[in-house]
C-alpha cells in the first residue's frame, strides 16, 4: 500500500477536512429536519432558530390533514412497476448489445442513448392529449407506460457497459460446458452483471420516484405521486414548510439504506458506463 | 551511493493481528554494488525495497542513502528510481514521454532532455519505439522503456522490483546479460529483489537470502551456495535443490564419518560417508552426540551400478532429461520409515547423458572427493562452525 | 496394435471437425432469437418515445390553445417564427445557455477538488460518501423548496450564516443582480457530489504502480494531477461533461420551486418558458414548438460532443 502518496494532506488533516467538507455540505439537510420539527410560529422567526422545543406535528400532519399515505403508495406502485419493466427491457438490450456482433448495434445503442437528450416537455403534450383521449389521465398505467419509455435509454446504457465488461472466456467456458446461448445468459452473465443490473435498478428507481413534470400533467388526484404531494403544500399564501420537510425527510430514509449498501456498486456502475 | 539499512523493521497491524513483514534487517551495500535480496514469496524483500524508496514507513530502524539518513525523506526527494514488476508506464504517453517525464518535471532544458533520451534509447535498443505508447509494446519492450525511465535520471541507486519475473524464458535469459551488462557500464548501486536464485547468482555482487523478514545469510552468491548459514539457505539456493541426509557423526582413527541412519537409534546404518575436512575437527567432535545433516548437492554423488561397502542403494524412480545434463530421481530402498532424508523422501543425482539408465534400476551413491558438502546440526538447522 | 491407434486418431479426427462444424454453423442460426430480444426495447422506444414526438413535431405546426380548442389552425412553421422573434424566447434561450455553462464548468472544478479530498481510506469513508451522495438522490422538486426556504429574504438562514461570520447578506434570489447565482450554488450543491463521486471512482481506478512511479519521478501533486490523472480521465470527463450539460440544460423542476424564472426573467430558463406557455397559457403548439427546439439544441450538443469523444466509446463490440 502506498502510504505516502496520499494525494493531499497526511492523515488527520486529511480526514478533518473530508468530514468537514461533507459536514458542511450537508448543511441543508440538517436544515430540513430542523424545520420539519418545527412549529409554524418557530419558523417564522427572523433570527433562525437552532435551539428549540421539537415537534412532531408536521409528520403527524402529513398524514392526518394531507393523507400523505396515498401519495406514498402510488409512488410505490408506480416505481416499482416502471423499474420492472425498465429492468427487463434493458437487461434484454443490453445483453444484445453488449455482447452480440450486430451488425449495427453501435448505430442502435447510439440511438437509444440518444433518446435521453429528449426534454420532458416535448413529449408531455401527446401524451397528455394521448391519454385523454384513452382516458388514462389519473391512472397509474399512464406514468408507468411513460417512465419505463424515460428510463429505459440511460438502463439500457448502463447494463450493457456492465455486460461489455465481463471476460468473453466466460461464455466459452460455458458453452464448453454444455450451455445453450439463453442459459448462459441466464445462469452466468446476469449473476456477474447483478451489480451493474442493482445500479442501473436504482436510478431507475429514483428517477421515477422523483420526477415531477410528467407526473403533473398526467395526474390529478387519485394518482398522485410523492412530489407532486410536497409541492400541493405550497399554499396560496403562505407555504407549510414543516409539511414539505416532513414528507420529504421520511422519504429519503429508506432511500438512504439502500444507497448506503449498495454505494461501493454505484460509483462503479457510473465509472463502468463511461470508461469502457 | 552506499545504502545502509540498520535494524529495520515494518509491522502491519490489522486490529488485533500484528504482521511482522521485515524484522530487523541490517544490510550494507557498497556504492556501486548489485546487491539481491532473495527470497520467497513473502519474505519481506519487496518490503525491503519499498521502504529503501521511500513509499512505505518502516515502523522502526533506520535508512541511509550515501551516509545521510533517509528515513522520514518523501520518496520524491531520495533520488532513487525504481522499475516496477508491472513497469508502471504512463498509458497515455508515448515511450518517450514516458522516459522524459522525470526530466521535464526536473526542469531539465529541453536540449539535454533530448539529448540524454537519444543515448539511454540507443544503449537500450529500444530508439524506434519512442513514437510508440505502451499498449503497442510487447513485454520486453516496455521493460526496456521502464528501465531506461530509471536510468535517464542518473540516480543515485536503482531499485528494481522483479523485472524479469513477467517476461518469458528465453527474454529473461537476454535481459539478464542486458542487466549486468547495463551495471558494468553504469555502476550504479542496484538494489535487486527476485525470487528466482539462479537470476540472482549470476547478477549479483552479494546477496541476501531472506525468510520471513530475517535475513538469513549475507555474503557473496559463491559464499551463499557453498557456505550455506543453514538449512534454509541450502535449499532455497541451487537448483536442483540440495539432498539432504540424517544421520549422526563417528571419529574413528582420526577420521570422521558420517552414518547414514535408518532409525533414530544408531545401530542400523544405511551408508557411511567420510567427510572431507570442510569443517573444523573439534566442531566436529563436538557434534558426535548431535543429530546432524549432510547436505549433498545433485552434481556432487557419483553413481555406481554395482553395490560398494558403505555407499547408498537406491533405486531409480524415474530420470529427467534436461539436455546436457541428466537427473535421476532416486529412492531408497531399505528406508520403510522415511526418516534418513530431511528433505523430501527423494534423492537427485546429475548423471551424465552418457549413463544408460533406466527405471527401477539399482544404484549406489558415493560422494565424490572435490564435493562440498555441509553440515548441519539437525535440531536448529545451522551449519556447524567452529 | 498400431492400425488401431490410426484408426481411433482418425475417428477423433473426424468426431472434432464435425463438431466444429456444428458449432460454426449455430453462429447465424441463433440471430432471429437474438433479435427477439432486442425488439421489445426497440418497439417500445418506438412507440412510447418516437412516435409521441413525432406527435409533438406534428402539434408544434399547429395553433392550439387548449382554452380555445375551437380554433385550431394548421399554421405551418409560425410557432417557430413567433419563437425566433420573441426576445422573451431568446432572452431565456440566453438564460439556460448561461446557465448550462456555468453550472457544468464550475460544477466541474469544485468535483475534482472535492474528488480529490475524498480520495482516502479512512474508516468510515464510505459513510461519508453515501452522505455525500445524498443530494443527488433528492427531488430536484424537494431540492428547489429546500432553498427556497433556506435563502428567504431577512429570515432566511443562509444569509443569517453569512452574517453570523460576518460577510454582507446578499438575498441571493431576491433580486435580479444575484438570482443566477443563488441557482447556480444549488444546483451546485445538488450535482457536484454526482461529479465528484464519478471522478473519484476514476482517480481510483488508477493503478496504485502508477501512482508510485509518478511519485518517484519527483511528481507533486498538482503535476500528477495535471499530466497523470486528467488525460487518462478523459474518456471519463467527457461522458459525465455530456450527461451534465444535456441534463442542465433541461433543468426545471428545481429551478421552478426556487425562483418561478424570476426575479423578473434573471433565471427564466426556456425550458420554464416551454412549460409555462403550455400549462398556464394553454398555447401548446407554440410550447411544443419551443420543446421541439430545446430537443434540437439538445441533440446539437450531444452530437458535436459524441463525435468529438470518438464513436468507439459506444461501440458495443470492441
Amino acid at each position: 500500500m502506498g502510504q505516502a502518496i496520499r494525494l493531499k494532506l497526511k492523515r488527520w488533516p486529511g480526514n478533518l477536512l473530508a468530514i468537514g467538507l461533507v459536514a458542511l455540505w450537508l448543511f441543508p439537510i440538517f436544515w430540513a429536519v430542523l424545520t420539519s420539527l418545527k412549529t409554524r410560529a418557530q419558523q417564522d422567526r427572523l433570527v433562525p432558530l437552532f435551539l428549540f422545543h421539537p415537534t412532531l406535528d408536521n409528520y403527524n400532519e402529513i398524514f392526518t390533514v394531507s393523507r400523505y399515505e396515498v401519495a406514498i403508495r402510488n409512488s410505490l406502485i408506480i416505481s416499482i412497476a416502471s423499474t420492472f419493466f425498465v429492468m427487463v427491457l434493458a437487461v434484454c438490450s443490453g445483453y444484445v448489445l453488449g455482447r452480440v456482433r450486430l451488425k449495427h448495434g453501435r448505430d442502435i445503442a447510439m440511438w437509444i442513448l440518444s433518446l435521453r437528450m429528449i426534454p420532458p416537455v416535448a413529449v408531455g403534450v401527446p401524451f397528455y392529449l394521448l391519454f385523454v383521449r384513452l382516458g388514462w389521465i389519473d391512472k397509474h398505467l399512464a406514468l408507468i407506460a411513460v417512465y419505463t419509455a424515460v428510463g429505459v435509454p440511460f438502463a439500457v446504457w448502463l447494463v450493457q457497459g456492465f455486460f461489455i465488461e465481463i471476460p468473453r472466456e466466460l461464455d466459452e467456458a460455458a458453452t464448453l460446458d454444455g450451455l445453450t446461448e439463453t442459459e448462459t445468459l441466464w445462469r452466468v452473465l446476469i449473476p456477474v452483471a447483478l451489480p451493474g443490473i442493482s445500479v442501473a435498478a436504482i436510478f431507475t428507481f429514483i428517477f421515477t420516484w422523483n420526477e415531477y413534470l410528467l407526473a403533473y400533467l398526467l395526474t390529478t388526484s387519485r394518482a398522485k405521486t410523492v412530489p407532486l404531494a410536497v409541492s400541493e403544500n405550497i399554499l396560496e399564501y403562505h407555504v407549510e414548510w414543516g409539511r414539505i420537510m416532513a414528507s420529504s425527510m421520511i422519504v429519503i430514509l429508506p432511500m438512504l439504506v439502500i444507497v448506503f449498501l449498495l454505494q461501493r456498486y454505484i460509483v462503479r456502475g457510473l465509472t463502468l458506463g463511461a470508461v469502457k | 551511493m552506499s545504502v545502509i539499512l540498520r535494524s529495520l523493521s515494518k509491522v502491519y497491524e490489522y486490529g488485533v493481528h500484528a504482521v511482522h513483514a521485515v524484522k530487523n534487517l541490517n544490510i550494507e551495500v557498497q556504492a556501486g554494488e548489485f546487491f539481491t535480496l532473495l527470497g520467497p514469496s513473502g519474505c519481506g524483500k519487496t518490503t525491503t525495497l519499498r521502504m529503501v524508496a521511500g513509499l512505505e514507513t518502516p515502523t522502526s530502524g533506520q535508512i541511509y542513502l550515501g551516509g545521510e539518513e533517509v528515513t522520514e525523506v518523501a520518496p520524491r526527494k531520495r533520488d532513487v528510481a525504481m522499475v516496477f514488476q508491472s513497469y508502471a508506464l504512463y498509458p497515455h504517453m508515448t515511450a518517450y514521454e514516458n522516459l522524459t517525464l522525470n526530466l521535464k518535471v526536473h526542469h531539465v532544458p529541453r536540449r539535454e532532455i533530448e539529448e540524454r533520451a537519444a543515448v539511454v534509447a540507443k544503449m537500450l535498443g529500444i530508439s524506434h519505439l519512442l513514437k510508440k505508447k505502451p499498449q503497442q509494446l510487447s513485454g520486453g519492450e516496455r521493460q526496456r522503456v521502464a528501465l531506461g525511465r530509471a536510468i535517464i535520471r542518473r540516480p543515485k541507486v536503482f531499485l528494481l522490483d522483479e523485472p524479469l519475473s513477467n517476461l518469458d524464458l528465453k527474454l529473461r535469459e537476454t535481459m539478464r546479460l542486458e542487466l549486468k551488462r547495463l551495471h558494468e557500464e553504469l555502476k550504479i548501486t542496484t538494489l535487486y529483489v527476485s525470487h528466482d536464485q539462479g537470476e540472482a547468482m549470476v547478477l549479483s555482487d552479494k546477496m541476501a537470502v531472506m525468510h520471513d523478514g530475517v535475513a538469513e545469510q549475507i555474503g557473496t552468491p559463491e559464499e551463499i551456495y557453498h557456505q550455506p548459514a543453514n538449512i534454509f539457505v541450502a535449499k532455497f539456493v541451487g537448483s536442483p535443490t540440495i539432498n539432504l541426509l540424517r544421520g549422526f557423526l563417528i571419529i574413528e582413527a582420526g577420521a570422521t564419518t558420517f552414518c547414514l541412519a535408518r532409525l533414530a537409534d544408531r545401530a542400523d546404518v544405511l551408508a557411511r560417508y567420510p567427510l572431507n575436512g570442510n569443517t573444523p575437527e573439534p566442531t566436529l567432535a563436538r557434534a558426535c552426540d548431535q543429530e546432524v545433516i549432510l547436505g549433498v548437492r545433485a552434481e556432487e554423488f557419483v553413481v555406481h551400478y554395482e553395490p560398494r561397502p558403505g555407499l547408498l542403494r537406491t533405486e531409480v524412480d524415474f530420470l529427467e532429461h534436461a539436455g546436457s545434463v541428466n537427473y535421476a530421481i532416486l529412492k531408497l530402498v531399505d528406508d520403510a520409515e522415511g526418516k534418513a532424508l530431511a528433505n523430501g523422501d527423494r534423492l537427485i543425482a546429475a548423471v551424465s547423458y552418457h549413463e544408460r539408465l533406466v527405471n527401477g534400476q539399482p544404484l549406489w551413491l558415493g560422494i565424490g572427493k572435490q564435493a562440498k558438502t555441509k553440515l548441519f546440526a539437525a535440531e536448529s538447522g545451522q551449519t556447524l562452525q567452529g | 496394435m498400431a492400425q488401431a491407434d490410426v484408426r481411433n486418431d482418425l475417428e477423433t479426427m473426424v468426431e472434432t471437425h464435425r463438431k466444429r462444424e456444428v458449432v460454426r454453423r449455430r453462429g447465424p442460426q441463433l440471430s432471429w432469437q437474438i433479435y427477439l430480444l432486442l425488439l421489445p426495447t426497440i418497439l417500445y422506444l418506438l412507440i412510447w418515445t418516437i412516435w409521441p414526438l413525432v406527435y409533438a413535431v406534428g402539434v408544434s405546426l399547429f395553433r392550439y390553445n387548449l382554452m380555445r380548442p375551437d380554433l385550431i389552425k394548421f399554421v405551418w412553421l409560425a410557432n417557430y417564427a413567433r419563437a425566433f422573434n420573441s426576445s422573451v424566447f431568446k432572452g431565456s434561450l440566453e438564460v439556460s445557455a448561461t446557465f448550462t455553462v456555468a453550472a457544468v464548468s464550475s460544477q466541474f472544478l469544485l468535483a475534482f477538488f472535492l474528488a480529490l479530498v475524498l480520495d482516502r481510506t479512512m474508516r468510515g469513508i464510505g459513510l461519508l460518501r453515501t452522505l455525500f451522495i445524498i443530494p443527488v438522490f433528492l427531488s430536484p422538486t424537494v431540492v428547489g423548496l429546500l432553498w427556497r426556504n433556506m435563502y428567504f429574504a431577512d429570515r432566511g438562514v443562509v444569509d443569517y450564516l453569512f452574517t453570523r461570520v460576518g460577510l454582507p447578506a446578499v438575498h441571493w434570489v431576491g433580486q435580479a443582480s444575484t438570482s443566477m447565482a443563488g441557482v447556480l450554488i444549488m444546483d451546485a450543491w445538488e450535482w457536484t457530489p454526482f461529479v465528484a463521486l464519478v471522478l473519484l471512482a476514476g482517480i481510483q481506478s488508477v493503478p496504485p504502480d502508477i501512482r508510485e512511479a509518478a511519485e518517484l519521478d519527483g511528481l507533486n501533486t498538482f503535476q500528477y494531477a495535471w499530466r497523470i490523472l486528467l488525460p487518462t480521465l478523459r474518456p471519463v470527463i467527457l461522458v459525465v461533461l455530456l450527461i451534465r450539460t444535456i441534463d442542465t440544460f433541461k433543468t426545471f423542476d428545481s429551478i421552478w420551486n426556487l425562483t418561478r424564472g424570476g426575479p423578473g426573467n434573471s433565471t427564466y430558463m426556456l425550458s420554464i418558458f416551454a412549460t409555462q406557455t403550455g400549462l398556464t397559457g394553454g398555447e401548446i403548439g407554440l410550447a411544443t414548438a419551443m420543446a421541439v427546439l430545446m430537443a434540437v439544441v439538445s441533440n446539437i450538443v450531444g452530437l458535436v460532443l459524441v463525435l468529438y469523444l470518438g464513436r468507439r466509446e459506444f461501440s458495443s463490440n470492441s
